[in-house]
């Protein structure tokens, strides 16, 4: 072996990112040894523990050196000797060196102190490197990793290999020590590992072992990319698939052991070494690349079909590709599928119409088919002759975390609006000054006919008032100012009454947003109203004719106009009409009572139902020359019960048969059939007449409280009868239905659920 | 009425001739996208081109979401423009994407103005229907369409209410718009999103009659050649022409080829 007999080669383990491109520069002189370098330490740490026989030394930085301390020297013994015992079961003497105080890492030079220290230390191996670093420090000197004593041709294999970080450490391992094991006639001279993966290694061996070594293992491994061997008259090229090869030789007239001797720097291939590795530290040794290689952005170029025609280190690093698996390949295929989609039927028509996009967000697919968000520039424009398009993505991965937050957080603003709005009865409508429409409610688009969403397609504030016009028959005068009121009376099928009232919109900022149109539905308050007005005309109406009797009677008795004899019959007549008079002003209080203590006061107790009818039905007056009620049931209720309070039952039931009655002047049956429903599982009672009847329309307003179906007055009553009814039977755990027919008659089912 | 849907449409004419051909851009852009073709017709054609309400510069008041959320209601358009512009039965339809649905769908509907079809990466049904259709897509990748289009929107679409810039035609907010998105807006571009992606039309497609040429690309993930081969099967009186480029817009990216095969057989 013609080389290195002196010096042994030492492959270090270097613990530090930041020292890493120093390393690079400086292992030019420490020429003949490993390094191995990690910006992590428990990748370090793994590398070593997987095999720490092939690291002669250890270097580390001091922010980490508590850390190794501790695993490494758990007697906090600093006399750079670990027992290795403890921690990984084997026996091992690897001397660390600790960066910081003691070394400047700038220079990475070792103090006086710490050389002595090493030295005296007196490990071979760190005096070596105690002497070689003593000789860096001195310009313009390197030190050599070839033997003197033998002379011959030597040539130099130097290649890159990249990404490390896909190898494990295992791999690493074994390829470093795989090449020094299996090469007796070459020896690695240097291997630099950069931190993001890329390494660079120096055989030297005579022109048969390098060749038989290039082609055994370097050649066809295509981790590596950039090979170089050095020899003399070989200015020979040659191409290979990922990488190109050169030899570069010595001179002739130096012998293998003046390599040693001479400046380093002066040396071909010295300097051909330090360009080359300028270049490749320039260049991140991704090698061969244009500058935006190591531009911290993705970037690709395609032809105008989408083919991708370049691609930087970057972009294939992050999705985790071979360049082969995609240059030549279609853009699209960097994208998951409604990727795609976007990409043809927005980006593509973009750019081949206006020949740019600007921060388009689209994802791409990473490894384990992930999704990596990307915003997106391109612009169309020439390579290499060629019209094509260059795309350039930055990764989003936090923005695009906050502009999901950002469109969930408004997404639950607008829902809670929505339905806030949504359960208003009023209306609200937000118009800015250029007569957009800013927000409005479901009111507000049913006030038009016409769905929310669609109500946002109007062109303009204008163009709703329009439409709301059409619904009115008088022109619709809409609030001009702040604080203004209109009355809109609307015909959408039925009379819709709504005030208008205006506000504005002030942001925090003082800007104003926009005028807020309120719509108050005043359809039923108007509706109330009135039928309040009537009651009290038609309460006072009723109130007042058997007062007048009263008074007109009692003034005759007064005076003595009334005969003895007709005085009983008058008295009776004032009796009745007082008694009709109290009855009256019962009713109204006994709503009142109801409806103030929600039930409360209600006797509730068990009663058999069958002789419950039947009282409730003695106990009623049947009007003179009418029919008593016509009961009649097909089941046998005997022995069920009912749980009410029994004088309010009684009310209810001699209500509904009063307006029986009442409502068929002119005669019929009112009957009352009592059945099981057990369906619903209830108890009901209907009751029908033959009488008038309801309209319709009359139906809904029945329950109403002063409702009365006879406008005619000719009836007796103040329309509170049912009303009352419908209230108590809420309380009594069930309800009426209404139907009716006009002219046919009337039926009441009053149900008690069970 | 007519004039309505003239403004409505953003209805253009140009170009002489006795046939007529009439444009209908796909999902996502407008009568634009079409620039590159109409010039080599102008001599021999009438050309109509329109957008789609909700697109390019068409009347978005007369946006409804519940019209244009089925491909109905884009062929009612279609209809509405024959109708206005009271066409006979010589209008060759040139559609791209879903457009080729919307006007098989048009002639379905009402046969009278239609004399043949020109059909540019057309496709029935984007979803995947197995065992017996395969779209190119699963439901899932276009939620997640749906999901880059809101994001894509977010920077100038205001979703803090459900507002829209109900701007008036030609006003700054479309305009500015024109410079990001040929679609003028949101909820308008994810409604036709919707109607386009998720709509099958293969029993559609099997009922016409009318002569169709089906131009589709030997590269293009929107619209791939199996499904070229499939209308071919379907649509009784059809000829397919494969261009062997990449993408989905050989007429705008491709003129020449489109417009050679466009020539050949409308002068048939």
């Amino acid at each position: 072996m013609p080389m290195n007999q002196s010096i042994r080669c030492l492959t270090i383990l270097v613990i530090d990112e930041s020292l890493v491109i120093d390393l690079v520069n400086k292992s030019l002189t420490y020429f003949g040894h490993s390094v191995v370098a990690f910006n992590n330490i428990n990748n370090a740490l793994n590398a070593f523990k997987a095999n720490p026989l092939i690291f002669d030394v250890v270097i580390v930085d001091q922010k980490y050196s508590e850390i190794v301390k501790s695993l490494f020297y758990p007697n906090d013994d600093l006399d750079a000797r670990i027992l290795l015992k403890n921690i990984f079961g084997v026996i091992h003497e690897t001397p660390f060196l600790i960066w910081g105080d003691t070394i400047d890492s700038t220079e990475l030079i070792f103090s006086q102190e710490t050389a002595i220290y090493l030295l005296n230390k007196n490990y071979n191996a760190l005096k070596t490197i105690g002497n070689w670093l003593n000789v860096i420090a001195q310009e313009n000197h390197s030190i050599s990793a070839v033997d003197k004593e033998n002379e011959g041709e030597v040539y130099q294999l130097i290649y890159a290999s990249k990404a490390i970080e896909d190898l494990s450490e295992n791999d690493l391992i074994s390829i470093l020590t795989g090449a020094r094991q299996s090469n007796q006639s070459t020896h690695i001279t240097g291997t630099l590992i950069y931190h993001r993966g890329f390494f660079l290694q120096i055989i030297e061996g005579d022109k048969a072992s390098i060749t038989a070594l290039f082609y055994s293992q370097i050649a066809n491994d295509r981790r590596h990319y950039n090979v170089t061997i050095f020899h003399e008259g070989y200015a020979l090229k040659r191409e290979f698939p990922n990488w190109q090869m050169g030899f570069y030789g010595t001179s002739g007239n130096e012998s293998y052991s003046l390599l040693g001797l001479t400046d380093f720097k002066k040396h071909p291939a010295g300097q051909f070494f330090r360009r080359y590795l300028t270049q490749i530290q320039k260049h991140f040794l991704h090698f061969e690349l244009d500058d935006f290689d190591y531009l911290p952005c993705l970037i690709l170029i395609t032809d105008k079909n989408g083919i991708i025609l370049k691609v930087n280190s970057e972009l294939l690093i992050l999705i985790g590709k071979e360049r082969d698996d995609v240059e030549g390949k279609s853009i699209n295929e960097l994208f998951p599928p409604a990727g795609r989609i976007f990409l043809q039927t927005y980006v593509w028509t973009m750019l081949c119409h206006q020949g740019n996009v600007n921060e388009i967000h689209l994802k791409l697919t990473g490894q384990h088919n992930t999704r990596i968000p990307v915003i997106l520039n391109c612009k169309r424009g020439v390579f290499e002759g060629v019209e094509s398009y260059f795309w350039v993505f930055v990764v989003s991965v936090e923005r695009d975390k906050f502009e999901v937050e950002i469109l969930e957080s408004q997404r639950r603003t607008e829902s809670l609006l929505k339905t806030i709005f949504h359960i208003s009865p009023n209306g609200y409508l937000l118009i800015d000054d250029n007569q957009r429409i800013l927000f409005a409610n479901d009111m507000i688009a049913q006030l038009i006919e016409c769905s929310l969403e669609d109500l946002y397609f109007l062109s303009s504030g204008d163009e709703f008032w329009k439409h709301l016009a059409c619904y009115s028959q008088k022109d619709l005068s809409i609030p001009q100012k702040i604080g203004e009121t209109r009355y809109f009376e609307l015909l959408k099928p039925r009379l819709i009454k709504l005030v208008c009232s205006m506000q504005s919109i002030v942001l925090s900022n003082g800007k104003v947003l926009g005028n807020l149109f309120y719509f108050n539905d005043i359809t039923k308050e108007e509706e109330s109203n009135r039928i309040k007005a009537e009651f009290l005309t038609h309460a006072s109406h009723e109130l007042r004719t058997p007062l007048a009797s009263i008074h007109g009677y009692s003034e005759l008795l007064e005076h003595g106009m009334i005969s003895i004899e007709s005085q009983p019959s008058v008295v009776h007549i004032i009796y009745e009409q007082s008694t009709w008079l109290i009855a009256m002003v019962d009713e109204l209080l006994d709503l009142h009572r109801i409806e103030t203590r929600s039930g409360h006061g209600f006797e509730k107790n068990n009663y058999f139902f069958n002789e419950l009818i039947h009282e409730t039905l003695a106990e009623f007056s049947v009007p003179k020359e009418r029919q008593a009620v016509i009961l009649s049931t097909f089941q046998d209720l005997t022995g069920i019960e009912l749980y009410v309070d029994k004088i309010k039952f009684k009310q209810v039931i001699h209500a509904i048969i009063d307006n029986a009655y009442k409502y068929s002047p002119n005669g019929g049956n009112v009957s009352l059939y009592t059945r099981i429903n057990t369906a619903s599982n209830a108890l009901e009672i209907e009751i029908t007449d033959e009488g008038l009847g309801v309209a319709e329309s009359d139906i809904p307003l029945i329950f109403e409280r002063f409702f009365r179906v006879d406008k005619s007055g000719n009836i007796p009553g103040i329309g509170l009868g049912l009303t009352i009814a419908k209230e108590i039977m809420f309380f009594l755990n069930g309800e009426i239905d209404f139907n009716s027919i006009p002219n046919q008659g009337s039926r009441v089912v009053v149900r008690f659920y069970l | 009425m007519s004039m309505d849907v003239i403004k409505r449409n953003n209805v253009c004419i140009q170009g002489d001739g006795d046939s007529i051909l009439l444009y209908a851009h796909g999902f996502g852009c407008s009568q634009a996208m079409w620039n590159r073709i109409t010039p080599e017709f102008n001599a021999s054609h009438k050309q109509i081109l329109f957008d789609y309400v909700g697109s390019g510069q068409s009347d978005l008041s007369a946006f409804s979401v519940n019209r244009y959320s089925s491909l109905e209601g884009y062929a009612q358009d279609v209809i509405d423009i024959c109708d206005a512009l009271n066409l006979q039965e010589n209008v060759t339809f040139v559609g791209h994407s879903v457009s080729c649905s919307i006007g098989l769908i048009a002639s379905l509907l009402c046969p009278r103005f239609f004399n043949q079809f020109i059909l540019i990466g057309a496709s029935p049904c984007f979803i995947n229907v197995p065992p017996d259709y395969m779209g190119g897509f699963e439901r899932e990748d276009l939620i997640d369409l749906l999901a880059l289009m809101d994001q894509n929107y977010l920077g100038w679409a205001n979703y803090l209410a459900p507002i829209v810039a109900g701007e008036p035609q030609g006003g700054a907010i479309s305009g500015e718009l024109s410079n990001s998105f040929c679609s003028t807006d949101p909820l308008v571009a994810k409604v036709f999103a919707k109607a386009t992606f998720f709509a099958d039309n293969r029993e559609e497609f099997s009922r016409v009659l009318k002569p169709c040429l089906i131009l589709q690309n030997s590269h293009d993930s929107l619209a791939p050649v199996r499904i070229g081969e499939y209308m071919h099967q379907q649509l009784k009186n059809s000829q397919l022409t494969i261009f062997d480029i990449a993408g989905h817009c050989a007429h705008m990216t491709h003129p020449e080829l489109v417009i050679e095969a466009m020539k050949n057989y409308v002068t048939l």
